[in-house]
């Protein structure tokens, strides 16, 4: 459902990103890795046109992503990002109900319709207990599953992570993840994200992108990417890689 | 023989000293609008006095009674004392640079302070040998004041006046139109009678409320105010005059000469210009006569300490200055910035200033170069009375110059 | 409903607010210099006056000076307290205020040109001065938002620096000016430190409309300020055009301060501390916070003008005093609470 072709991108004269082609098919669990300066966070940011490619384009659906006004492309996909640096209090349920912006019009008051999909999200996220506290006062781990909870409330097809899970305590790491690959599972939610985590990565994902210096090195099913001389190219890292009871990468 | 001599040269020493200070009497030819009229002069104290029997062919009213030499006519009233420079006219009262005096039961009294309050120009034609009277137009209205480019139209004369400056308030009141004004900023503090008038603020913050509470029909100001106050005060039906502040002793004058017009007190305003003309005549002549040799270099602070501050050229205090013989070394800059260097390369004689930047400059170390501080040479003045540009030029500031830095000359003052 | 809770307890709030308001500036228009007594005030204002009961000069005076000077500091005040609203959210800042774009020193230093150098006359109510001040505003946020731009965006650090530069600059070209000509320094200052002395319905009419439309459309874009508070890349996850709402926001409010310092001088504070205070009680929710601020600060503005203008009798106290006299505490307890939150994180 979402396709880059031959994405160059330049920060100046840096180049970051060198021909990067690849396809995300719907309802798919798509994890990006790779060593830091690889360009992941790039890519996701072209992918959901934060920032726009010196040449080649990024099409949605089959039509090309400048296409989108900026609310028809944020009922298709949802953003989160690593964390936000919030100044002023809103409360949980002010933040969740920011999500349903791109439904509304300018005047226009939330509707009970709105608000029962706030109720749905909150639910689904397991934050709807916290729904009149203020975001400074819960936990990292609370506060990232709100920011899902608010790209949930976009009702977007595809949903793009930014290192959601990086300063997360393990117990957190585990309950985001879980709740993205369920709500895969359950909902066909296209996912797409970025991870620093290569184990989690294989636990998590149908499929793994592996990026070194600004390219695609391989595409595919965990088994297929993590082995430990793409790894030890790419991460300049010895491993032993096993496959039972499940992919495990473990560093020399 | 030597001792003889002496007692000779003495007595006639005394008696030319005698002479000199006895009137001399002539019958002077004048010519009043070109017409010749005889009239009884006499000169003395350096002024040409008339008798008031001469008086009485220009329709004026005279009568002596004791010391008191009573003038006037339907309009104006002059009262003179004999042996004394003060004199009444109408309701206010000058000092003149000259004293009335009674002889042989006739009264003079100066010739050109009487005709210029009179409304006429007092001149001298040095082929006839005549004096010039020429009678001046005389005020009506509608009166047009033109001030930096603004001209302003007056239909009558002013009855309640605010004064926004405090140069105006003074000479308002020196005039004898202290009655019509009815409010005043809180800097306007001299004469004394300012402080039964309320007070309306500042010039650039004044009680817009209060003013128009005081329904004047008249706002003054010395320079220029808020436009927006001025606007609203506009749309209130108050005229409003704006006057540039005098930069020089002569606008003084001007200045004097229509508020004189505006309150209808001319004669009183013509007055107050013709002795403060005849005193500054009478110190231009003592500044002549001191020779080059004796001249001080002088500096004026305005303000010391962070920056200097001075009077330079385009400023009336430095005509005050110069007028009164000195040689002000701040001429090499116009209007008030100075610089500490220029002073101490300049190390005048004398510096005149208030107390307070005496203290200043003896408790720097900046200053202490200066021979004018190290000789005690520091004229403390006020400089409050200095900064104004009004009356008291002559009878404080230029007197005040004349007799700290020339003393002796300031015998022949004679105010 | 919890929502339906909230916002009928936020209406009986404003409401509330509202009528503090109106109360406030009913008994603002007896107060003043000059006493008229408050039943004269009313026959007054109810064109009940004639000449014979009733001073021709009371009448006048609240006619003519009150009242409009009392709906011009209720107009300024909530214009500067949206303006800072505004900005509080775009620069994700709780130090930004009206004058960040140099809208301050740039009034000031056309009025200071106004004051040394310009020729007499109004128009339309406005004199010279207030002419170059706004002229310089307009001027300085150009060069503020060219400086900060970087191709078709709006950098918000670039204007925050951009801004400090160019109020640094025009400062000193300022004290430069006072210094050489020393004795307009008393009208200059009086000038920067705002004033509502010259107030009259001709300053009204002109900047009534802008402010009601100004302030009226900052309001439409009251859900994509909630959103830009949250981040610009969060806001445009969301689908908010975040370069065009700097733009134009940025301009509008920036325009809306030039009018508001032209009229009546720099006055601090209000700007700052009204969004604040308002945000502890209404929440952070702008549909709800940009309609409280414009009424917060109108009559926090009021309530200091009135105070500037009776407390002594002999001389008005210029109005960013008093603001700035309330501000100063607040803003102290304001940093106090912010330093126990994050030494609490």
């Amino acid at each position: 459902m979402i396709k880059a072709e031959r994405i160059n991108f330049s920060y100046g004269n840096q180049n970051v990103l060198k021909q990067v082609e690849l396809s995300v098919e719907k309802g798919c669990f798509i994890s990006v890795i790779g060593p830091n300066g690889s360009g992941k966070t790039t890519l996701l940011k072209n992918l959901c046109r934060l920032l726009q490619p010196q040449s080649g384009e990024v099409k949605i659906d089959a039509l090309s992503i400048k296409a989108y006004k900026p609310k028809m492309l944020a009922k298709k996909m949802a953003v989160v990002h690593q964390e936000i640096q919030n100044t002023f209090d809103f409360n949980i349920h002010e933040v969740v109900l920011m999500g349903r912006y791109p439904h509304l019009k300018a005047l226009q008051n939330e509707s009970a319709e709105d608000l029962k999909i706030v109720e749905k999200t909150m639910h689904l996220t397991g934050i709807h207990h916290l729904r009149h506290k203020s975001m400074s006062t819960i936990s990292g781990g609370e506060r990232q599953r709100v920011m899902i909870a608010k790209a949930l409330t976009q009702e977007p097809d595809l949903l793009l992570l930014d290192e959601p899970i990086s300063h997360l305590d393990l117990k957190y790491q585990l309950e985001v993840l879980k709740l993205c690959k369920s709500l895969n599972r359950e909902k066909q939610l296209t996912i797409l994200t970025t991870l620093h985590d290569i184990n989690l990565a294989a636990r998590f994902s149908d499929v793994i992108i592996l990026m070194h210096h600004g390219e695609i090195v391989k595409v595919g099913p965990p088994a297929e990417v993590l082995t430990s001389e793409l790894i030890r190219n790419v991460y300049e890292v010895d491993v032993t890689v096993i496959h039972e009871p499940h992919l495990l990468v473990i560093p020399h | 023989m030597k001792t003889f001599m002496k007692k000779i040269i003495a007595v006639m020493l005394v008696a030319m000293l005698l002479w000199s200070s006895v009137p001399t009497v002539f019958a002077a030819n004048l010519a009043v609008d070109g017409k010749m009229q005889n009239v009884i002069t006499e000169l003395a104290y350096g002024r040409t006095y008339v008798s008031t029997q001469s008086l009485k062919a220009f329709g004026l009213q005279t009568a002596v009674s004791g010391s008191k030499i009573t003038i006037n006519n339907s309009a104006v009233k002059f009262e003179f004392t004999s042996r004394s420079n003060k004199v009444k006219v109408n309701d206010i009262e000058l000092t003149l640079d000259a004293e009335a005096y009674i002889k042989e039961n006739i009264a003079y009294v100066p010739l050109k302070f009487v005709f210029e309050t009179l409304n006429y120009t007092v001149g001298y034609n040095a082929n006839t040998r005549a004096i010039t009277l020429t009678k001046n137009a005389e005020l009506s209205f509608p009166l047009t004041i033109t001030d930096s480019g603004e001209t302003y139209t007056f239909t009558k004369t002013a009855k309640k006046i605010v004064s926004l400056a405090p140069s105006i308030t003074e000479i308002l009141f020196t005039i004898g139109a202290g009655e019509l004004v009815v409010g005043r900023t809180k800097y306007c503090t001299y004469p004394a009678e300012t402080a039964k008038v309320p007070s309306v603020g500042t010039l650039y913050e004044p009680n817009v409320e209060t003013i128009l509470d005081l329904e004047p029909d008249t706002v003054i100001a010395a320079t220029h105010m808020n436009e927006e106050v001025l606007a609203m005060l506009q749309k209130a039906k108050i005229s409003t005059l704006t006057q540039a502040s005098p930069a020089k002793i002569g606008e003084i004058y001007t200045l004097i000469a229509q508020l004189g017009k505006l309150t209808g007190k001319n004669f009183e305003a013509r007055a107050v210009i013709s002795s403060m003309k005849a005193k500054e005549e009478r110190i231009t002549s003592i500044v002549k006569s001191i020779p080059a040799s004796q001249r001080k270099t002088v500096y004026y602070v305005v303000g010391t300490g962070k920056s200097e501050y001075s009077a330079g050229r385009q400023t009336f205090i430095h005509e005050i200055l110069t007028d009164a013989g000195c040689i002000n070394v701040a001429a090499d800059v116009d209007k008030w910035n100075y610089s500490l260097e220029k002073l101490i390369e300049h190390d005048p004689q004398i510096i005149i200033g208030a107390d307070y930047s005496y203290d200043t400059m003896k408790g720097s170390s900046n200053y202490s170069s200066l021979s004018a501080l190290k000789n005690g040479s520091f004229v403390t003045v006020n400089t409050d009375i200095f900064s104004i540009p009004g009356p008291r030029v002559m009878d404080y500031s230029m007197k005040t110059i004349i007799q700290k830095i020339y003393p002796n000359y300031a015998g022949n003052l004679r105010f | 409903m919890e929502i339906q809770l909230k916002r009928r307890n936020n209406f009986i709030k404003i409401t509330l607010l509202l009528a503090v308001l109106v109360i406030m500036a009913i008994f603002a228009v007896t107060q003043g210099n000059v006493k008229i007594s408050v039943p004269d005030v009313v026959k007054i204002t109810l064109g009940l006056d004639d000449s014979t009961t009733i001073k021709a000069s009371h009448s006048f005076i609240v006619m003519q000076v009150r009242i409009p000077r009392i709906l011009l500091s209720l107009l300024v005040g909530g214009m500067l307290s949206v303006i800072g609203t505004i900005f509080q959210a775009l620069f994700r800042n709780p130090m930004a205020d009206p004058y960040v774009m140099g809208v301050s020193s740039g009034a000031a230093f056309g009025a200071t040109i106004g004051i040394l150098f310009g020729v007499g006359g109004t128009f339309l109510g406005m004199g010279m001065v207030s002419m170059l001040a706004f002229i310089g505003a307009m001027i300085t946020i150009l060069c503020v938002y060219q400086l900060a731009r970087v191709g078709g965006k709006v950098s918000t650090t670039g204007i925050l620096l951009a801004g400090i530069v160019i109020n640094a600059l025009l400062s000193a070209a300022i004290s430069f000016l006072m210094i050489l000509f020393h004795n307009e320094i008393d009208r200059i200052v009086t000038w920067t430190m705002g004033s509502f002395g010259a107030a009259s319905w001709e300053q009204l009419g002109l900047i009534f409309i802008p402010a009601i439309v100004g302030v009226g459309y900052m309001m439409t874009h009251a859900r994509e300020l909630n959103a830009m508070v949250m981040g610009e890349d969060e806001a445009r996850a969301l689908g908010v055009s975040v370069d065009r709402l700097k733009k134009v926001l940025l301009i509008l409010a920036s325009l809306l301060s030039a009018f508001a310092v032209s009229v009546s001088g720099i006055i601090g504070f209000v700007g700052l501390i009204v969004p604040h205070f308002f945000r502890m009680v209404f929440g952070s929710d702008h549909r709800v916070l940009i309609p409280v601020s414009f009424l917060g600060g109108g009559l926090f503005m009021l309530v200091c003008d009135t105070l500037a203008r009776s407390l002594l009798n002999s001389m008005e106290i210029p109005v960013g005093i008093i603001t700035a006299l309330f501000g100063g505490p607040f803003f102290l307890m304001l940093l106090q609470k912010h330093k126990r939150r994050s030494e609490g994180i």
